[in-house]
């Protein structure tokens, strides 16, 4: 088998895999070697789904011992089997990075053999390419559960950024659908990545040669829509997972029907592309705009309204803190006024330092008003024909997609209804 | 008094011209309706002024701007004069004196009639050059790295402390098509030089082979469940998509194992409909560098 044919089946096999992202890692070219690494990480292409490609994503080898029935490479399945010599995905990694393609390597794998002789073939791949070859692109590479925790350690000192993938929501969604999966092995690698890149910070402060261990950190992802888990249930385990393994990034892959499975939606089912949609915007609210997942969902709220972002659907039910004054208000309340975001809030207080700012001044700020008109105020006025009414912003913030006439304004009434123009929209351009 | 006159200043094109015409619009306390670059071909219609380009004048109005608005507010005239915003000119002399009447305060004045066209035509060039540094694609021809782009601003100073770092031990180029120029860098040494055309060799059979890998590894990882051409076209406008490998066709051999010629004709049906519909002006020029091969393989 050649190399064109192992490629095809090992990035097809990772296809599915969401955390292609080259950020966190700081790192200047060294005279003599190839490569270096930029913090805000960088795109290389665009894939026919809209997904960027920043690294060379692939698996070690797809043959694997677990039967997963979520997973395409489970045993049971009948696909082209395939394993990279680690010699050859080094030379391919460095080929491509010389051409500008890729940001690095992008590192995950079947469990060959046992997890142990998987996470050594790893191992030897990046040893190649960070020790022979002087590489210093970014490399990301995933932790086999199960691993000796001394081979995961030395992936950690080779790679950028490590993860271990939660699978699923919950444990009896694992239980039922990876029986060979356990959630203690799969947290036992994400607490002991952890404590690495404490420790290695630690000793950063004292020796500054120290060799760093996983620079940019640790992601997981997990997969939505294949079992009955609630939104609040995800967010709140999404937040926890922020909170207790101090992870950088949660992924969410909207589940593809790959398989035809009593215990799996059919494989007629569309991905449900909304649904993680909104499971980023409230990530985007935990990470940046101060939001507890608490307050995005609750118990009596369990899902995400269809037809509102869930910072809109916050600031109506929290209708009586608007509206904000545009020179007055802190950084933070602008932060969570619907439409402004962390650039325009920014923009915001350093303008306003220079002067008091009215409507057009955000305008020519290119301070997008669509949503955030209803709940603002500049030098103590709404805009033009404006209210802070909630009925009326509900009515604006969906007559704004042409479609709110055709909605009754009742909020229960509401998500009866299929989604609103602009979210199909949003969820067709967002960017996972 | 400050006169707006009908007049318009002629200078040589350069940034010290530019400051120099800076100077000129303080000696005279005139705001000159333009600022015309003597070698951009246009067609002299108004009465105008030839600003001579003067070192020790263009060095005196580079340090008052620092002196008086901070090195920030002289590196948003520089990276301005990189931009590709209509009448540059004379949006860079309305911010100067703007600067220089408000000193350095002039920063936070985002919504400022001299300030917001600047800050704007900079947010393009920094976005564009952002994006290219993901999107150039470099060729192997004998040892070198080549790469053709056509883009809107002059960002080769911007992506050469990127390049230059990332590829220190390379011997590579990136041509720029719009603008003429070509960032070369060999041994440690990088230089920014003018070029009207640039000739490159064929391409080996090796680099043919990576090139096939690469396009294979591109079309495989979509998953076709999600095909969103709309979200990928916001992320990768289709201008920049003539210069990459992944969306080039050829005709090319596949690599051993596979014998026969293939043609790529999956990704031009994909693609061949959106990209038609594009403008494609700015590379029906005529130049060598369109002519010579390099896509027809």
């Amino acid at each position: 088998m050649d190399i064109y044919e192992k490629l095809t089946i090992l990035a097809d096999a990772a296809k599915y895999d969401v955390a292609c992202t080259s950020s966190g890692a700081d790192r200047r070219g060294k005279r003599g070697q190839l490569g270096n690494a930029a913090s805000i990480g960088c795109c290389h292409s665009f894939a026919a789904d809209g997904r960027c490609i920043s690294l060379l994503k692939v698996l070690m080898s797809n043959v694997c011992v677990y039967d997963c029935k979520y997973c395409i490479n489970r045993r049971s399945n009948d696909v082209p089997r395939a394993i990279f010599t680690p010699r050859e995905l080094a030379d391919l990694t460095m080929a491509f990075y010389r051409r500008n393609y890729i940001e690095g390597l992008f590192l995950s794998s079947a469990v060959v053999k046992s997890p142990d002789h998987t996470c050594e073939l790893m191992l030897r791949t990046l040893r190649i390419l960070r020790e022979e070859y002087g590489f210093r692109g970014y490399i990301h590479a995933k932790a086999i559960p199960g691993a000796d925790p001394i081979l995961i350690r030395q992936i950690g000192m080779m790679a950028d950024r490590m993860s271990v993938n939660i699978e699923l929501p919950s444990e009896q969604s694992l239980q039922k659908l990876a029986p060979d999966k356990q959630r203690s092995a799969i947290l036992l690698p994400m607490g002991q990545i952890r404590d690495g890149i404490v420790q290695s910070k630690h000793e950063l402060v004292r020796y500054k040669h120290t060799p760093k261990f996983s620079p940019a950190g640790q992601s997981t992802q997990m997969i939505i829509g294949a079992t009955p888990e609630s939104d609040y249930q995800i967010l709140r385990l999404t937040s926890a997972l922020y909170q207790k393994y101090s992870l950088k990034r949660v992924f969410f892959s909207a589940y593809v029907p790959v398989v035809q499975h009593s215990d799996l939606p059919a494989v007629d089912t569309k991905p449900p592309l909304l649904r993680e949609h909104r499971l980023y915007q409230a990530d985007w609210l935990l990470r940046f705009y101060g939001f507890s997942a608490e307050e995005i969902l609750d118990e009596h709220n369990p899902y995400f309204d269809p037809y509102l972002d869930p910072k809109c659907n916050w600031a109506l039910r929290h209708i009586d803190q608007f509206p904000v004054e545009v020179n007055r208000a802190s950084y933070e309340m602008l932060l969570r006024v619907p439409g402004i975001g962390v650039n325009g809030a920014r923009k915001i207080v350093t303008a306003r330092r220079a002067g008091q700012l009215d409507f057009e001044d955000l305008k020519k700020m290119r301070i997008v008003l669509k949503r955030a008109q209803y709940f603002l105020t500049c030098k103590g006025r709404m805009m033009q024909g404006v209210g802070c009414d909630p009925r009326m912003a509900l009515r604006g913030l969906l007559q704004n997609e042409g479609k709110g006439q055709a909605f009754s304004l009742g909020a229960q009434q509401m998500s009866l209804f299929a989604p609103t123009a602009e979210d199909t929209y949003q969820c067709l351009t967002g960017q996972i | 008094m400050l006169d707006r006159t009908d007049i318009v200043y002629y200078y040589d094109g350069t940034f010290d011209g530019l400051l120099c015409c800076i100077f000129a619009s303080y000696v005279k306390k005139e705001i000159p309706l333009d600022i015309i670059d003597q070698n951009g071909g246009q067609l002299q219609l108004f009465a105008g002024k030839q600003i001579l380009t003067e070192k020790e004048k263009a060095r005196r109005v580079a340090c008052g701007l620092r002196d008086k608005a901070g090195k920030q507010a002289y590196a948003m005239l520089q990276r301005g004069f990189l931009t590709c915003l209509p009448q540059k000119e004379i949006t860079l002399l309305r911010f100067a004196r703007a600067a220089f009447a408000q000193g350095s305060g002039i920063l936070r004045m985002l919504s400022h009639p001299a300030v917001l066209p600047l800050a704007n035509a900079l947010t393009h060039l920094r976005r564009e050059a952002e994006l290219l540094t993901g999107f150039v694609r470099f060729t192997e021809y004998e040892g070198v790295l080549g790469s053709v782009i056509t883009p809107k601003n002059q960002v080769l100073p911007v992506l050469a402390r990127h390049f230059c770092d990332r590829y220190n031990a390379e011997a590579f180029f990136i041509y720029d098509r719009t603008h003429r120029q070509v960032l070369l860098h060999y041994g440690q040494r990088s230089e920014i030089r003018d070029a009207a055309a640039m000739e490159v060799p064929d391409i080996s059979a090796e680099e043919q082979c990576l090139q096939s890998l690469w396009r294979q590894f591109y079309d495989t990882i979509a998953i076709k469940e999600r095909y969103n051409p709309r979200c990928q076209r916001t992320h990768m406008p289709l201008r920049y998509r003539d210069n990459m490998t992944e969306f080039q066709t050829v005709v090319q051999k596949m690599p051993p194992g596979n014998g026969a010629l293939q043609k790529r004709a999956i990704q031009q049906k994909r693609y061949g409909k959106l990209l038609q519909t594009e403008n494609r002006s700015h590379i029906t020029e005529g130049d060598s560098i369109s002519g010579n091969g390099l896509y027809d393989l």
